[in-house]
């Protein structure tokens, strides 16, 4: 007889008698099967309200459960985004939770892109010495932390950083909305403004496509407009997917978006139809504005723009007349987020734009959203970290830029220079999409320690020393989330099934161990809940009340239409004049400016945008999602049909896309649907990460193309300012 | 069933399924001539050689790299021997997921009619394999519980149900290991193995049938 074994654990154990018993009573796979189907009939079905991760809006979702198992999704109704619908997306994005390509454990790095799993104990020790050192060596403002925001980590993040004696917290938002952001924040004393979609008569969009970034409520609210008989114009080098409910499209040559702008004010201005109460009462600065606008005729933007100058006199003749149901969205990434060199003085022309319309607090106009206000933790038992005293590193060059979220990509820049050693990356693929890969690469390799938390080896986990296993959305809880809008609300993540890796963790519990480890656990002495129901202190609602709706609305709190608060700009008015934009060096009043490369005859602009199924590069390795892509050939470059004839390019045909940074191969879509001099690639494709085997080398990453770069006002990292040129190549 | 050979098949089960868990749990306990061991025994069950050289184990250091290699989640070339992920997900007409029927995806159905087996065995899974139910390990080493208390029709269906997938699961490893890794070759055996085991099975099924 074979008589022996490992003398390792016995992992499952059973006595003979229960073994008997169960053999008995247990029934085998088929039948099994069919009773576990029909397990719904047994009471073990649960709807679990939460929110989405799919993308930045966290639409709220209704979780549906089966047996513990992911069983439905729908949208949540109460939720301001979702208004009970998902996008495909949300409905693809889930799936993470279970497929097989997630991290698992803590990996450490032992060669170029190789890892070895260890401990949290372990990752964690070696972490905080790590971190410490530096600190002690360099002092703090050579680490860093940087994210793509969520609800715990807009907590989470800052609060660990800066109790390591650090400012250098920075966000994602240097490549998507530095530039609106800076504009509109010194203009209206907000980041963002919000659109009264539904109620509006004329909506300009200016690179922004609802159709391609789904919100459902944006959506719902567009078709609510259409029907309203709203004229809606886009304004986009490509007609995108909101193409289907415009009334116009102007095929507007990249990168003038400014000029656009700046003459259609001019024609509002001299031909009076401004809202001249309004200037007169909620803003600064309009002589000077107007004064300098002279220039900026119809007839000198139709020859920057390539749009006629009757169309710009009709269409801001028109808004004008819709006035204050009008407006220009106010866009997120689209044509100004971080796009050209002159993005951030579009994104003040555009806040200012809307100004002269008077339409902020109107019915169909721009919003300036409210919020609630939440409580805090004791400080007694929960103190914060010390108030730090140096300036989060990028102040200083960029003070323009919105500073709660900085500008990422300095870390790159410092890095190169010597000056910072450490770089924690959350929820953030920085090193393939934030800045140049190569320079990325390079930048992470100087420095001493990168830790990246995250569900997948992302190109930025490949970099990196320490590899810190996230749960997926579906498996955790997190902070509430504050919903600023019209309405302002609150909603909540929660966790709908156990996490399937037993050693992943949520960052709430992940910065907690690492803060322990560091000596800094007593700025973490609570737990999420304890946290949660301190914020909700204030509002008299109890967490278990918001874990059962989901998302609680407090309509009592509705904005007021036409009354404008004091804004958080230096006059508390609109700015037409911004003193901040002279001290740091700029023209007070927007001024037309190029953007920084312009293409010739014989070459392109390459712009990037979204696709309705994907999110960044974060959904690329997801199966279900990768194989829409495939299915419909959407990672092909969009190429004008003039064009492609031109250099005799056929509709399918494999060509190279070559600029001063990189080469790509890639088949493309011959259109009519794009501009001339603009060559388009989505921005979802392009993995390289050798781990991530559905997304690697599907399309290629746009960022691969752009030069590594600041835009000077806002620090951005102008996406759209790569020249390429192209050639055919045999397949 | 003959008692002697149900206890001999459960042990060499249980030893297959240690073999698939970290060989630092395990090396310290293996000897040339336990090793050879395996393979008479392998030989007098099934008549099957066993082509795994005692020189392919000798070295923890290497084996371990194998392992964290081929079953560590998220490394490339990681080949998690998982039975969900190489089965549709549900067979659930209910479920309205859109992969609900697509493989390549945790706690599948197999998953959840493992949890059910051992529920009714009143076994408990060790935490690292929580919600893994239908990992090779746990597989191995639940049938080798079967072969000492359960019935030949228990585990007739067993293996019918929960090691169909072995082949697909070694085609996807021979496309990430080298040709002659230990994992490789220990897969093949197993295969072969679990193939002989269930043709076995089903003859002494039909031959208790007539009688």
């Amino acid at each position: 007889m074979f008589g022996f074994k490992l003398s390792r654990r016995g992992f499952l154990k059973a006595s003979a008698s229960t073994a008997a018993l169960a053999t008995a009573g247990t029934i085998g796979f088929g039948e099994w099967s069919q009773q576990f189907a029909s397990a719904d009939r047994k009471g073990n079905l649960r709807e679990i309200p939460s929110t989405c991760n799919a993308c930045s809006s966290k639409c709220g979702m209704v979780i549906h459960t089966k047996n513990g198992r992911l069983w439905k999704l729908t949208g949540q109704e109460e939720h301001p985004y979702s208004k009970g619908k998902l996008c495909a997306r949300g409905h693809g994005y889930a799936t993470i939770a279970y497929t097989k390509g997630r991290v698992t454990e803590p990996l450490k790095r032992v060669g170029d892109e190789k890892f070895e799993p260890i401990s949290w104990n372990q990752a964690n020790k070696e972490i905080a010495d790590k971190l410490l050192g530096i600190i002690k060596k360099y002092g703090p403002e050579a680490i860093s932390l940087t994210e793509d925001p969520r609800a715990s980590g807009k907590y989470y993040s800052p609060r660990f950083i800066h109790a390591l004696g650090s400012n250098n917290y920075y966000t994602h938002h240097v490549v998507c909305s530095n530039s609106r952001d800076a504009g509109f924040y010194h203009t209206v004393g907000v980041s963002s403004t919000s659109a009264d979609i539904g109620a509006a008569k004329y909506i300009m969009f200016i690179g922004r496509s609802y159709g391609d970034a789904i919100r459902p409520s944006s959506v719902l609210a567009l078709a609510e407009a259409k029907d309203n008989g709203a004229k809606i114009v886009i304004v986009d080098p490509r007609l995108n997917n909101t193409g289907n409910l415009a009334t116009e499209w102007l095929a507007i040559r990249p990168g003038t978006d400014l000029a656009l702008v700046l003459a259609m004010a001019h024609v509002v201005i001299k031909e009076k139809l401004y809202d001249v109460d309004f200037i007169k009462n909620h803003t600064v600065g309009f002589e000077q504005f107007a004064s300098g606008l002279g220039e900026y005729t119809p007839q000198w933007a139709e020859e920057l723009t390539g749009i006629a100058a009757e169309t710009i006199i009709r269409i801001a003749t028109d808004m004008a007349k819709a006035k204050p149901k009008a407006l220009i969205e106010q866009s997120w990434r689209g044509a100004f987020g971080c796009n050209y060199e002159n993005s951030t003085e579009t994104a003040r022309a555009v806040a200012q734009f809307n100004a002269l319309l008077g339409n902020y607090n109107k019915k169909g106009g721009s919003i300036i959203p409210t919020k609630v206000k939440l409580g805090h933790l004791d400080p007694k038992k929960h103190p914060d970290p010390e108030e730090i005293k140096t300036k989060k590193i990028g102040t200083e060059e960029f003070p323009l830029a919105y500073e709660e979220q900085g500008v990422a990509t300095i870390v790159a820049s410092k890095a190169m220079e010597g000056k910072m050693k450490a770089a924690i990356f959350n929820h953030s693929n920085a090193a393939l999409g934030y800045g140049n890969p190569k320079y990325m690469k390079e930048a992470l390799a100087k420095m001493e320690l990168v830790v990246t938390i995250d569900v997948q080896m992302s190109e930025t986990a490949l970099l990196s020393d320490y590899v810190l296993p996230d749960v997926t959305y579906i498996e955790r809880d997190e902070l509430i989330e504050e919903l600023s809008g019209k309405i302002p609300g609150i909603t909540l993540r929660q966790k709908a099934i156990e996490k399937v890796h037993p050693q992943s963790k949520p960052i709430d519990i992940i910065y907690k161990e690492l803060a322990e480890a560091c000596g800094i656990g007593q700025y973490f002495n609570f737990s999420l809940d304890e946290l949660n129901e301190a914020k909700l202190k204030p509002l008299n609602i109890k967490l278990n009340t918001l874990r059962t709706k989901g998302t609680i609305m407090f309509p009592e709190l509705e904005m007021e239409y036409d009354i404008l608060p004091e804004l958080k700009t230096k006059s508390g008015k609109i700015e037409f004049y911004s003193e901040a934009f002279k001290k740091a060096g700029y023209s007070p009043v927007v001024r037309w400016g190029e953007p920084k490369v312009s293409p010739d005859a014989s070459s392109f602009r390459l712009i990037t945008g979204k696709q309705a199924i994907h999110s960044h590069t974060q959904t690329a390795n997801v199966p279900i999602l990768m194989q829409i892509t495939k299915d419909y050939d959407l990672e092909r470059v969009w190429m004008n049909a003039k064009r492609a004839k031109g250099l005799g390019i056929k509709d399918g045909d494999l060509i190279e896309v070559i600029s001063d940074e990189a080469k790509s191969k890639v088949r493309v879509k011959v259109t009519e649907r794009i501009h001339p001099e603009a060559l388009f690639v989505p921005s979802h494709y392009g993995v390289t990460s050798k781990f991530l085997e559905t997304g690697k080398d599907i399309g290629f990453g746009y960022m691969e193309h752009v030069p590594f770069d600041f835009e000077k006002r806002s620090g951005a990292g102008m996406i759209h300012e790569v020249i390429v040129k192209v050639r055919k190549v045999k397949a | 069933m003959e008692q002697q050979l149900k206890w001999s098949i459960a042990n060499i089960f249980s030893f297959f399924s240690g073999l698939y868990t970290n060989p630092i749990s395990w090396h310290q306990d293996i000897s040339e001539d336990k090793w050879r061991a395996l393979g008479e025994e392998i030989f007098k069950v099934w008549n099957l050689s066993f082509p795994i050289e005692w020189s392919s184990v000798q070295n923890c250091k290497e084996l371990n790299k194998l392992y964290t290699i081929h079953f560590s989640g998220g490394l490339k070339s990681s080949v998690l021997p998982i039975e969900s992920v190489y089965k549709p997900w549900t067979q659930d007409r209910s479920c309205a997921l859109p992969f609900a029927k697509s493989k390549g995806y945790l706690l599948g159905d197999s998953a959840y009619h493992m949890f059910y087996l051992l529920e009714s065995f009143q076994i408990e899974l060790p935490e690292e394999y929580s919600n893994t139910p239908d990992h090779l390990v746990i597989l191995l080493d639940f049938l080798s519980v079967l072969y000492k208390y359960s019935t030949t029709s228990f585990i007739e269906d067993y293996l019918i149900h929960h090691f169909d997938w072995l082949r697909d699961y070694n085609h996807e490893l021979k496309k990430h290991a080298k040709e002659g890794s230990f994992y490789l070759a220990l897969t093949d055996v197993l295969v072969q193995v679990i193939e002989e085991e269930k043709a076995r099975v089903k003859k002494e099924m039909e031959l208790a049938a007539t009688l």
